[in-house]
C-alpha cells in the first residue's frame, strides 16, 4: 500500500530530468578532453569505443536513460538508502574485517564449536609475509580503536604473532609498505606442509601469437620448472601480441605478490603487457589444457568458506599492493516487503524453491524469467535497453508478488521479462553485489590494469554468498548470448554493459543537483560501472575459476588446522586415527608409491587401484567405471587436505597426489546432490 | 571406504592373462571382451543370500605381475574365501600359482576352513598344456576344490562361485536372493535379515 501511495505522489520530474541532463553534459565535456586525469585512462577503454567521442556520448547516454527509467519508475520513494549506508565506525569495520577473514575468534574470544571453522593460528600461519602484515595491521588498528573507547582488547597482537617486535616491525606495511627488498622467504612462519614450492620466481607469461596456437603442456610446465628467482623475467620485451593467456591462474604465487612494482613504476610486468605497446583490444586466451583447475561448484562448502576466508585477506593485500582505497559501508537494513518475489531476498526465495525442487541454486523466478528472454528476446532489436511501460511493469509486479503459482508466464512479453529481470536486481534487499562487497567491486573500478581488475573481480566473486554467485552467474550466461546475438539485436557487449550496470550498481540521488565534484563522482562511476560488467561478462568463465594459489593456501590452511585440533585435544586425535584404519585407500596408497585406489559406492565394481603415471587423467580413471549407457561420472579428491573436489576430466592424477597424497578417490556421478554432499561432509 | 562387517570377501589370484578379470566380468556383469587390460586391483560388489539373509559378496579381481607385493598380503589378509587361477594352456601359469599358495597358508595359518578353488580356465582353448587330471592332482595336494572353466563361453563361470561359497560350513549361502523362494517368504526373510544386522 506504502508502496503504491509514494508512485501517485507528484514527482519533482523537473528536477530529475534536469539532473540526467547535466550529467550528460558532463559526461560529453569529459570524454572530450584527454587531460582529465578523472577519467580512466584510454587505454582501458574498450577499443571499438574510442574511435570518436560521439560514440562515447551515444555510450554514455544509454547509461543515463537506463538511470532514468529506473529513476521514473521508482518516483516518489523516499530516499532512505543515504542514510543507511553511511560508513561504519571504524570497531565495527574492523570486526567486520577481521570476521570475514576467519578470524573472528580473536576478537570475539569465542572458540566456535563449528568444525568449519580453522583455528585462527591455523589461518595466519597459511599466510604470506604480505598477507599476514596485512591481518596484523587490522588487528592493531581494532586494538587501537578499542582502547580509545577504554575497552580492553581480547588478544594481543604479540600474541597472535610470535615474531620479534622489530622483525615485524620491519613487515608492518605502515612502516615500508612494499619495499623492494621482500622478506626473504614469502610465507611469515614455516610450517610443516606442503609447501613445495615456497621461492618462486616471479610469474613467467606465456605469450601466444595465436589462438589457434595453444601451448602444450610442456610449455606451460617449462616457466615453473626456471624456478631461479634472480633470472630477470623482463630482460626480453614481450612479443607483442594481443593474446594473453590466463596462465596465472596456474601460478602458485598469490596475487598481491606481483603487483608491488606496479605501485612504485611502470615496470609491472602485468600492466606493461598492457600499456606497452598494445593498445588494441586485448583478450584473455583460456589456458589449454585446463588440466588441474577447479572452478567454484567444484568445491565442498568447507572448502569454499576456508577460500573465502583466504581470498578475503588476499584481496585486501592486493588492493592495498595496488594502492586502490575501498570504503566501507554499513550493510543495510533490508526493507520489509509484503510481496513474494520482489524485494525478498535471494536467500529466502531460494529457501522455498528448494522445498520444491531441492537441486536448485538459483531462484524459481529469475530462471523463469531468463528463459523466457533467451527463448525469444535474444534476437529482438535493442532487449533490455527498450523500457516495457511502466503500468504494465507494476501490475505484472502486483500479480507476481500477489502469487507466483498461479502467475501466467505465457502474457509475459520480451519487453516485459526484461523490465522484471532488471527490476528483480534492483529490488532485491540485499544486492546481487552484496552491500559487504560493492564497495570493494566499486575500488576495482580504480585499479588501472584490466588484467589486476579481472584478477580482483575474480577473488571477489569467490567472496559472495552461493546463491547471489550462482545468480550472477546466471545472469552473465544470459548476457553473454544476448551479446553473441548483436548482429540481430544490435546490443554490443558495451550497450549491454552499460545497461546493466545502474541496475547492478545502485547509484543514489540522481536526480539531485550536485557539486561538480560529485557529477564528477557520479561519472567515474557509470563509466566504472560499466567496463566492470564488461569485464564480467567477457571473462565471466574465469570469475569462477579458483586461482591454484588460492587453493594451494586452503590446502595448508587445513593440514595446518588439523595438526593443531591434533595436538588440542586426545579424544579426537583417537577418533582420526581410528577413521584412518577403517580407510583402505590410504593403506593401499601408502603401501604402494604412485598406486591409488579409487572408490565408487555406487557402482558393481566398488574400487580400483591403478597405478598413476604421469599422463593418467581423471578421465582415464571413470571411463574404467562408465558402462554403456550409465551417466558420466566424475572423480572426486576427498580428504587429506581438502575436504572435496571435484576433478575436471583432463586434470592429471599425478599432480593432485602430489599435494594430496593421503585424500581418498571417489567416483560420482557428476552433480552431486546437496544431501549426498552434506553426507560426505559430516562422514569427514 | 569403511569395510562392511556382513560382506564375504572373495579373491581372485593367477599369473598374468589367465583371465581372471574375464572370469570375474562374465560373473558379475555377464559380459566377455578379447582384449587385455592388466589389472592392478579391482573389486567388484554382488548381493547374495548368506544364512537367510542378505549380505554383499566382494570380489577382488588381483594383478597377475608381481608388482605390489604388499598388496597381495593384504587381499590375503582381508579375503575369505581364494580362486586360484591358472590357464590350461600354460604349464607355468600353473606353476606360478604355488608361492601365492604358500602364501595364503603363511597369513592364514590354517587353511583347512578356508574355501580355496583352483581353477583351470580356458577350457575352451585347444592347445591345452595342463590335463584335467593334473590340475586335480595339484588340487588334491592342496586339499581344495578344483574346477575347468571358460569365462569366453560362459562355461562353469556362475557354478564356480556358487560352489566356492558352499564351501564355506560356517556360513550358509547362496547366489540367488530370491530365485526359488516365493516372494511372500523372501520378503519376510529380508525383514529379519534387517532385524539381525540392527
Amino acid at each position: 500500500m506504502r508502496r503504491t501511495d509514494r508512485r501517485t505522489v507528484p514527482a519533482s520530474t523537473y528536477t530529475v530530468q534536469g539532473g540526467r541532463q547535466d550529467c550528460t553534459c558532463v559526461t560529453i565535456r569529459m570524454l572530450q578532453s584527454p587531460t582529465n586525469t578523472t577519467l580512466p585512462t584510454s587505454s582501458n577503454f574498450p577499443a571499438s569505443h574510442k574511435v570518436n567521442s560521439d560514440h562515447h556520448h551515444n555510450d554514455m547516454q544509454a547509461y543515463w536513460r537506463e538511470v532514468r527509467s529506473i529513476e521514473e519508475e521508482k518516483e516518489g520513494q523516499e530516499e532512505e538508502d543515504e542514510e543507511e549506508r553511511h560508513s561504519m565506525d571504524e570497531v565495527e569495520m574492523e570486526e567486520a574485517w577481521l570476521k570475514e577473514a576467519g578470524l573472528f575468534f580473536l576478537v570475539s574470544g569465542i572458540t566456535s564449536s563449528e568444525a568449519s571453522l580453522p583455528l585462527p593460528e591455523a589461518v595466519i600461519s597459511t599466510l604470506t609475509h604480505q598477507q599476514a602484515a596485512i591481518v596484523r595491521t587490522r588487528l592493531d588498528n581494532y586494538n587501537e580503536t578499542l582502547r580509545k573507547r577504554n575497552r580492553q582488547p581480547l588478544r594481543d597482537v604479540r600474541d597472535i604473532f610470535a615474531e620479534s617486535e622489530d622483525k615485524s616491525a620491519e613487515l608492518c606495511p605502515s612502516s615500508s609498505p612494499h619495499s623492494a627488498d621482500f622478506p626473504p622467504g614469502r610465507y611469515h612462519i614455516t610450517t610443516k606442509t606442503i609447501r613445495r614450492s615456497a621461492h618462486r620466481a616471479r610469474p613467467h607469461f606465456v605469450f601466444e601469437d595465436q589462438l589457434t596456437d595453444h601451448p602444450s603442456c610442456s610449455s606451460l610446465k617449462a616457466p615453473q620448472a626456471n624456478t631461479n628467482p634472480s633470472s630477470p623475467v623482463l630482460s626480453s620485451p614481450p612479443p607483442a601480441c594481443h593474446w594473453r593467456q590466463v596462465d596465472w591462474l596456474l601460478q602458485d604465487t598469490p596475487y598481491s605478490e606481483g603487483v608491488a612494482e606496479h605501485r612504485h613504476s611502470s615496470t609491472c610486468w602485468d600492466c606493461q603487457s598492457f600499456q606497452g605497446d598494445l593498445r588494441g583490444k586485448l583478450q584473455f586466451v583460456p589456458v589449454i589444457p585446463s588440466n588441474g583447475l577447479t572452478c567454484v561448484d567444484d568445491l565442498s562448502p568447507r572448502d569454499l568458506t576456508r577460500l573465502g576466508f583466504i581470498s578475503h585477506i588476499e584481496l585486501t593485500t592486493f588492493l592495498l599492493a595496488l594502492g586502490v582505497q575501498t570504503k566501507r559501508t554499513r550493510p543495510s537494513r533490508t526493507k520489509a516487503q509484503d510481496g513474494a518475489v520482489f524485494g525478498v531476498t535471494l536467500k529466502s526465495l531460494l529457501e522455498s524453491d528448494k522445498k520444491k525442487f531441492p537441486g536448485t541454486k538459483i531462484p524459481i523466478v529469475f530462471q523463469k524469467l531468463l528463459s523466457i528472454l533467451e527463448q525469444s528476446g535474444l534476437q529482438m532489436e535493442g532487449i533490455l535497453r527498450v523500457p516495457a511501460s511502466v503500468a504494465r511493469l507494476k501490475y505484472l509486479r502486483k500479480e507476481l508478488d500477489r502469487n507466483p503459482e498461479v502467475f501466467d508466464w505465457s502474457a509475459v512479453r520480451q519487453v516485459d521479462a526484461a523490465g522484471l529481470l532488471k527490476l528483480f536486481i534492483r529490488e532485491l534487499p540485499t544486492p546481487l553485489l552484496t552491500y559487504t562487497h560493492l564497495p570493494t567491486f566499486s575500488s576495482v573500478m580504480g585499479i588501472s590494469s584490466e588484467l589486476h581488475q579481472v584478477q580482483a573481480l575474480q577473488l571477489l566473486t569467490l567472496l559472495l554468498p552461493e546463491v547471489h554467485r550462482e545468480t550472477l552467474k546466471a545472469l552473465l550466461v544470459f548476457l553473454r548470448k544476448v551479446v553473441s546475438h548483436q548482429d540481430q539485436n544490435r546490443m554490443s557487449l558495451w550497450n549491454v554493459s552499460m545497461v546493466m550496470a545502474p541496475n547492478l550498481f545502485p547509484q543514489c540521488n540522481h536526480g539531485k543537483r550536485h557539486s561538480p565534484a560529485k557529477q564528477r563522482e557520479e561519472i567515474e562511476v557509470a563509466v566504472g560501472g560499466a567496463q566492470l560488467i564488461q569485464l564480467m561478462i567477457q571473462y565471466q568463465d574465469l570469475l569462477w575459476t579458483v586461482p591454484n594459489f588460492l587453493l594451494t593456501q586452503v590446502r595448508q590452511l587445513n593440514q595446518a588446522s588439523d595438526q593443531k585440533q591434533l595436538s588440542l585435544s586426545r579424544t579426537r586425535m583417537y577418533l582420526l586415527k581410528k577413521k584412518k584404519n577403517q580407510n583402505d585407500g590410504n593403506r593401499i596408497t601408502k603401501l604402494c608409491e604412485g598406486v591409488i585406489q579409487v572408490h565408487a559406492p555406487q557402482h558393481t565394481k566398488v574400487s580400483m587401484a591403478i597405478q598413476l603415471e604421469e599422463q593418467t587423467t581423471a578421465k582415464d580413471v571413470t571411463a574404467r567405471f562408465e558402462g554403456q549407457n550409465s551417466p558420466p561420472q566424475r572423480l572426486y579428491e576427498v580428504g587429506g587436505n581438502i575436504c572435496e573436489r571435484r576433478l575436471h576430466p583432463d586434470c592429471p592424477l599425478m599432480e593432485v597426489y602430489k599435494v594430496n597424497p593421503c585424500c581418498d578417490w571417489l567416483i560420482k556421478p557428476g552433480h552431486v546432490s546437496p544431501s549426498t554432499s552434506g553426507e560426505l561432509n559430516s562422514h569427514l | 571406504m569403511p569395510e562392511q562387517s556382513n560382506d564375504y570377501r572373495v579373491v581372485v589370484f593367477g599369473a598374468g592373462g589367465v583371465g581372471k578379470s574375464s572370469l570375474v566380468l562374465r560373473f558379475v556383469k555377464g559380459t566377455f571382451r578379447d582384449t587385455y587390460i592388466p589389472t592392478v586391483e579391482d573389486t567388484y560388489r554382488q548381493v547374495i543370500s548368506c544364512d537367510k539373509s542378505v549380505c554383499t559378496l566382494q570380489i577382488t579381481d588381483t594383478t597377475g605381475s608381481h608388482q605390489f607385493p604388499a598388496m597381495q598380503r593384504l587381499s590375503i589378509s582381508k579375503g575369505h574365501a581364494f580362486i586360484l587361477v591358472y590357464s590350461i594352456t600354460s604349464k607355468q601359469s600353473l606353476e606360478e600359482l604355488k608361492p601365492i599358495y604358500q602364501q595364503v597358508l603363511a597369513i592364514k595359518g590354517n587353511v583347512e576352513a578356508i574355501p580355496i578353488m583352483l581353477v583351470g580356465n580356458k577350457s575352451d582353448e585347444t592347445q591345452r598344456e595342463v590335463e584335467t587330471k593334473d590340475g586335480e592332482a595339484q588340487a588334491n595336494q592342496w586339499k581344495c576344490a578344483f574346477m575347468e572353466t571358460s569365462a569366453k563361453t560362459n562355461h562353469n563361470v556362475t557354478e564356480l562361485f556358487q560352489e566356492l561359497l558352499n564351501l564355506d560350513k560356517k556360513r550358509n549361502m547362496s547366489l540367488n536372493i530370491d530365485g526359488k523362494r516365493s516372494g511372500k517368504q523372501s520378503r519376510a526373510e529380508r525383514l529379519k535379515g534387517k532385524c539381525s544386522v540392527m
